[in-house]
């Protein structure tokens, strides 16, 4: 259980001579709880992808401390990792990091797997629900952009998580598709009383921030 | 299963069959070359195989002085027993030689045709014998003398006599069954003797007969038993460097009747182990050949493998199915090397069954063993390069 998520004079090691000292993330006291909503905002190129690697355990070439918990993520193990990532954060990739030789269907399931979180109906009302419920069997190399993002949502889905972590997630999709989404993952995160941080260029789509965060 | 079908992407079935058909000739050559070994076992066997002890047999050098009497050619005791004391040796016994004449003659029953002619026997300690036929005894008051023939003598009558003389070969068997008959005359008396052809030596080129005949012989014919000319020894280790400077030192001849045999056994050790050798470089070469593949393999599957651990699968899950892969391939490579093993043997034992025995029963169940540790150690060392590679990937 990640109860809170504390940044204490973090800065991305390649960013220290360039990052701005106004960023409300870089070189400060930031805290995400949660149950809140965050917008994590800026032009390309000022490190929204790298915070997000760095949350999620994938990269650890930062300077200052990321503590969840109190607990500094520099001490944590493969293992400690594999289990966040099952049961505490739940993420979706900029580039997805879908496997494109496999169907919809069994990209969901290679997680699903993995944390038995979801039943097969749930996952089936969840396709449903994002629109894509006809592509279940169509491997994911032949979907558009904006119909793989959808995929990456619902994956996001199929485990528990305290934190939702979504860098840039509708930038293919319509306005009454981004709406629609908006909605859904509004309600979700809520229902679990989960902790949302987004990343856009500066967009705020259709949520309820409890905070917006300029990089 | 849809990790499998995802990380079976990339597989390269040729870099697959070279590694199966790689291992596969390294470890048949392998188990083939030990499960040989234990089946010529017998014959490298100390006590009974062909390649068993080596006999010396020891002469003085013959030389003018000796030819006119000057220097003996014979041994005296105290050269016996010097030699007897050498460390090199384990036993030693004289050759005794008949101080009588021999006369031996073929009967044909009618006594129509009689063909004879002067022999000389000799006799060695019984234990000395590479042969001990049933009929080899002779005790006093006896009528029938056992004789032992080299085989040599055999070979030469067949292969040159005969021939030459437009008679018939003769088999070892078709020869024992011919009586003889023994004429022994010295001292002044004379005795008349049945003997027979009992048995073949390979081992001591001269005509035999027992020992408890000649030692009866020599007194009541001749003037009892002379000093030896020659000896037999069995050296503790025939390749002893200590043995022959002693022998060059006294002016001893030898005369090694299993050099070749010797020679033989040592080559053929040898080449047992060179097989051997080529047959584990080969299987290494294969395992090395397998360890690349699987670090191509990773690599060109580099992204499934980091997506996969960021959506939070283990090292050891990924790994898993690449794992069992090899489990199989190389239970397969286990089982079809066994096969192999077992074909050839039984083709080799059919091969070989003409000149030698080889013992069925005998198909080495340590052979499989060591198949099993061979192919194990293969899996284990393949499993764990498996899951280094994957977790060099993970994140």
């Amino acid at each position: 259980m990640i109860q809170h998520i504390h940044l204490r004079q973090v800065v991305p090691v390649p960013l220290v001579e360039t990052a701005s000292k106004e960023s409300a993330i870089w070189f400060a006291e930031r805290h995400f709880e949660k149950g809140k909503r965050y917008l994590i905002s800026s032009e390309s190129g000022k490190g929204k992808s790298t915070l997000f690697d760095f949350l999620y355990g994938r990269r650890h070439d930062f300077t200052g401390t990321i503590l969840f918990d109190e607990q500094p993520i520099a001490e944590f193990r493969r293992r400690d990792w594999n289990r966040l990532r099952q049961h505490h954060l739940s993420i979706v990739f900029q580039g997805f990091r879908l496997f494109q030789e496999l169907t919809v269907w069994q990209n969901l399931m290679l997680k699903n797997q993995l944390t038995h979180h979801l039943s097969a109906a749930q996952l089936e009302q969840w396709l449903e629900a994002v629109g894509i419920a006809d592509k279940k069997d169509t491997l994911l190399q032949f979907l558009s952009y904006g119909q793989q993002q959808r995929v990456a949502i619902v994956r996001a889905f199929c485990q528990p998580f305290d934190f939702l972590l979504m860098d840039e997630p509708f930038s293919h999709l319509d306005t009454a598709n981004q709406q629609s989404l908006c909605d859904l993952i509004t309600s979700e995160v809520e229902h679990r009383g989960a902790g949302l941080l987004l990343s856009s260029l500066g967009d705020t789509y259709f949520f309820n921030f409890d905070e917006q965060l300029a990089l | 299963m849809i990790l499998w079908h995802l990380l079976r992407k990339n597989l390269a079935l040729g870099q697959l069959i070279g590694y199966v058909l790689a291992t596969l000739l390294g470890l048949t050559i392998v188990l083939m070359t030990l499960q040989f070994s234990e089946d010529l076992r017998p014959m490298f066997n100390e006590k009974e195989g062909i390649f068993a002890h080596d006999y010396l047999l020891i002469s003085k050098k013959v030389s003018v002085f000796k030819t006119l009497g000057i220097t003996k050619s014979s041994f005296s005791k105290e050269e016996l027993q010097e030699l007897a004391d050498q460390p090199f040796v384990n036993r030693l016994a004289p050759f005794t030689t008949a101080t009588f004449k021999v006369y031996a003659s073929l009967s044909m029953g009618n006594k129509m045709a009689n063909l004879g002619t002067m022999l000389f026997f000799e006799s060695v300690p019984n234990s000395f014998l590479d042969v001990t036929p049933t009929d080899w005894q002779w005790t006093q008051g006896s009528h029938f003398i056992p004789i032992i023939l080299p085989r040599s003598y055999l070979a030469l009558y067949n292969f040159g006599f005969a021939p030459s003389q437009g008679l018939p070969q003769l088999s070892g068997s078709m020869l024992s069954h011919i009586n003889l008959t023994i004429d022994v005359t010295g001292h002044g008396k004379e005795a008349a003797f049945q003997s027979r052809i009992v048995g073949f030596t390979d081992r001591i080129n001269s005509i035999l007969v027992p020992q408890s005949f000649m030692d009866w012989a020599n007194n009541e014919f001749g003037f009892g038993n002379e000093e030896p000319t020659h000896l037999i020894l069995e050296p503790k280790n025939i390749a002893d460097p200590t043995m022959k400077s002693f022998f060059s030192s006294h002016e001893y001849e030898v005369a090694n009747d299993k050099a070749a045999a010797s020679e033989a056994s040592s080559f053929l050790r040898m080449l047992i182990i060179v097989v051997l050798s080529v047959g584990a470089v080969i299987t290494l070469l294969a395992l090395g050949l397998m360890l690349l593949s699987i670090h191509l393999l990773i690599q060109k599957n580099h992204e499934r493998i980091e997506n996969l651990s960021l959506a939070g699968f283990s090292s050891a899950v990924i790994s898993k199915p690449y794992q069992y892969l090899v489990l199989v391939v190389n239970g397969v490579i286990f089982l079809l090397s066994m096969l192999l093993v077992i074909y050839l043997r039984h083709d080799y034992i059919a091969l070989f069954s003409s000149s030698m025995h080889v013992d069925q029963a005998r198909f080495l169940w340590n052979n499989f063993l060591w198949g099993a540790v061979i192919v194990a150690a293969l899996t284990v060392i393949n499993m764990f390069w498996i899951f280094r590679k994957v977790r060099e990937i993970c994140r």
